[in-house]
């Protein structure tokens, strides 16, 4: 084949490689328990609690992810870690667990993952370290419900970074979207009334070529090392979980957020109180990839056309989707922008940076 | 119609998924190397483009299947498909359990519909491997990791290209729909001729009561903001 140049005993060599990395192929086992503490706070879901490098002293920070996957892959491994990153630099960190949905809580609706969950964990939160106000980390759909916490309790936020959020659902090009908007809802819905974990499983499977050449696929180099395996591992688990959601709230968040992009326009209604970006109080730091096939630059970017400018800053990362938060250049870059963000005084200008 | 007989793929450990494709390349290659083949490489690359031709449909089909209980029946062989008359044109039909056939050929038809844009994708990747190569877009190759690398890279483009098909989100769509569809009929069939009814209305009912009690609550201790 023309522009091929390997040798047999490469090709052998490799054959007996991959072999040995079969054989020693070990089942993944649980997921680390680091945190110090768990706090229930309404039905399913808990906080969980990992302290500070320097105890309880910084401003303590409250982590919102997606009610799509589980929490945990922003604890992937020891050294490799986005709540660990942050706990190096000092903050006592709160994670969300939303818990995994079943029948009985078909009928929560995004006000009350927004009203009643985010607000009693932000109450919590305060309470415990003694504070006016917390910073505040959304990822993906949590950054969607963390914008809109931030907006109807805009005095207990000191400062939001929001990592892959999607603001404007109807920007070209976006495939969930597309499909978002040919479904109606109500149709996916199971008999318990939760939308089944596997369909959006497969939605996501089917998306996965559009992935970024750089984060498609492993890099069989990378398996080399038996811990890079034992990640991987760990990933592909984290990748293949997801929860039911509860219907009612999935419903709503199709229609609201996809289908009519109220969140864009400025029309979400939560228990009544609108979610209006223009009014955000607190400055904001907008992450997003510029390969992400989840959510589209501009889908992410059209925050920055919302907040007033002197709140808004902006850092844009190579690669895709879960490398901001997972990937080795995300856990660094990412984690030390979002510290220095919060911990900065003084932020005039929008900061942008490439990370390659 | 071979996909659709075949048995589903055993569950395999992560990591041999994970190399499946690039353990296959190597012993393909390995292979064409001790049958003295002129073209090793290139003999290992076809014969992995078979095999994703056969094996993203299987892969498709058991991930859009409708639930784990529908497997056996959305994968079995349905050599008539094509000579029956068109569920849609033949309106409400009064037997549940035609209705609920119905409801598979349905199912069927718009799996296929949307698994035609999949079709020949191993060849299609492999013709674009072999041009990406030939034209020198892709720098020569000096290791299996390199072209295996390429080869991924090719398959994503193609796929890609796939998704970006105009009616892809609508062909989709139709096949959620057809599942429910198929999911609902499989429910009034067991409540009609086993007997068997599912308590969702009245759980749903209750799940929605529930939520409604806590809301009441929330806002009755409305906490300062």
């Amino acid at each position: 084949m023309t522009g091929v140049r390997v040798t047999a005993a490469q090709v052998r060599a490799e054959r007996a490689r991959v072999q040995a990395w079969l054989d020693a192929e070990q089942p993944v086992g649980p997921w680390p328990t680091r945190e110090r503490e768990r706090i229930g706070i309404e039905g399913k879901a808990v906080l969980r609690f990992y302290p500070g490098s320097n105890g309880a002293a910084g401003r303590p920070l409250l982590l919102v992810y997606s009610l799509v996957n589980r929490p945990d892959v922003l604890d992937l491994a020891p050294g490799h870690s986005f709540i660990e990153a942050l706990q190096r630099r000092g903050h006592p960190v709160y994670l969300m667990d939303w818990g995994r949905p079943d029948a009985s809580d078909a009928g929560v609706s995004m006000a009350d993952y927004v009203n009643g969950y985010l607000i009693k964990a932000l109450q919590q939160v305060r309470q415990r370290h003694a504070r006016r106000t917390v910073d505040v980390v959304g990822i993906c759909q949590g950054g969607v419900l963390a914008l809109c916490l931030a907006s109807l309790a805009p005095r207990a936020i000191h400062r939001l970074a929001t990592l892959v959020t999607p603001v404007d659902f109807h920007t070209p090009g976006d495939l969930l979207a597309g499909w978002a908007r040919s479904v109606a809802p109500e149709d996916l819905v199971a008999e318990d009334g939760n939308l089944p974990g596997h369909v959006l499983g497969g939605l996501f499977a089917l998306l996965r070529p559009l992935r970024a050449a750089t984060a498609t696929r492993t890099a069989v180099a990378e398996l080399s090392s038996r811990r890079r395996r034992e990640r991987l591992l760990r990933l592909l688990d984290w990748q293949a979980d997801y929860p039911d959601q509860a219907g009612r709230a999935w419903r709503e968040f199709v229609t609201t957020c996809y289908r009519d992009n109220q969140l864009r326009t400025g029309t979400l209604q939560l228990d009544g109180h609108v979610v209006d970006l223009r009014r955000l109080g607190c400055p904001v730091l907008n992450v997003y990839a510029r390969a992400d096939h989840m959510v589209p630059v501009a889908a992410a970017r059209a925050l920055g056309q919302m907040v007033e400018p002197h709140r808004y800053h902006e850092l844009a990362v190579d690669g895709g989707h879960v490398g901001v938060f997972a990937g080795r250049r995300g856990l660094q870059a990412v984690s030390a922008a979002v510290s220095d963000f919060f911990l900065a005084r003084n932020q005039k200008s929008p900061a942008d940076a490439r990370l390659s | 119609m071979a996909e659709a007989t075949a048995s589903p793929p055993p569950p395999r450990a992560p990591l041999a998924a994970e190399l499946d494709g690039y353990q296959r390349l190597l012993i393909a290659w390995d292979e064409a190397l001790n049958a003295g083949s002129d073209d090793p490489a290139g003999q290992a690359l076809a014969v992995l483009a078979r095999h994703v031709d056969q094996q993203r449909l299987r892969q498709l089909r058991g991930l859009l299947c409708p639930g784990g209980l529908y497997e056996a029946l959305v994968l079995m062989p349905m050599p008539g498909l094509d000579m029956l008359p068109d569920p849609d044109a033949l309106g409400s039909w009064p037997a549940p359990g035609l209705a609920m056939w119905q409801a598979v050929v349905a199912y069927r038809r718009r799996l296929d519909h949307l698994l035609a844009l999949y079709d020949g994708l191993g060849t299609r990747s492999l013709e674009r491997l072999q041009a990406a190569l030939a034209e020198g877009v892709a720098p020569p190759v000096r290791s299996p990791r390199a072209l295996y690398g390429l080869w991924q890279r090719c398959v994503d483009a193609c796929e890609a290209e796939v998704l970006r098909v105009p009616d892809y989100s609508a062909r989709l769509a139709a096949v959620a729909r057809a599942a429910t569809r198929l999911r609902a009929e499989q429910r009034r069939w067991a409540a009609q001729w086993l007997g068997i009814h599912s308590a969702s209305e009245a759980q749903r009912a209750l799940s929605d009561e529930i939520a409604d009690i806590r809301r009441q609550l929330r806002l009755m201790a409305r906490p300062g903001r």
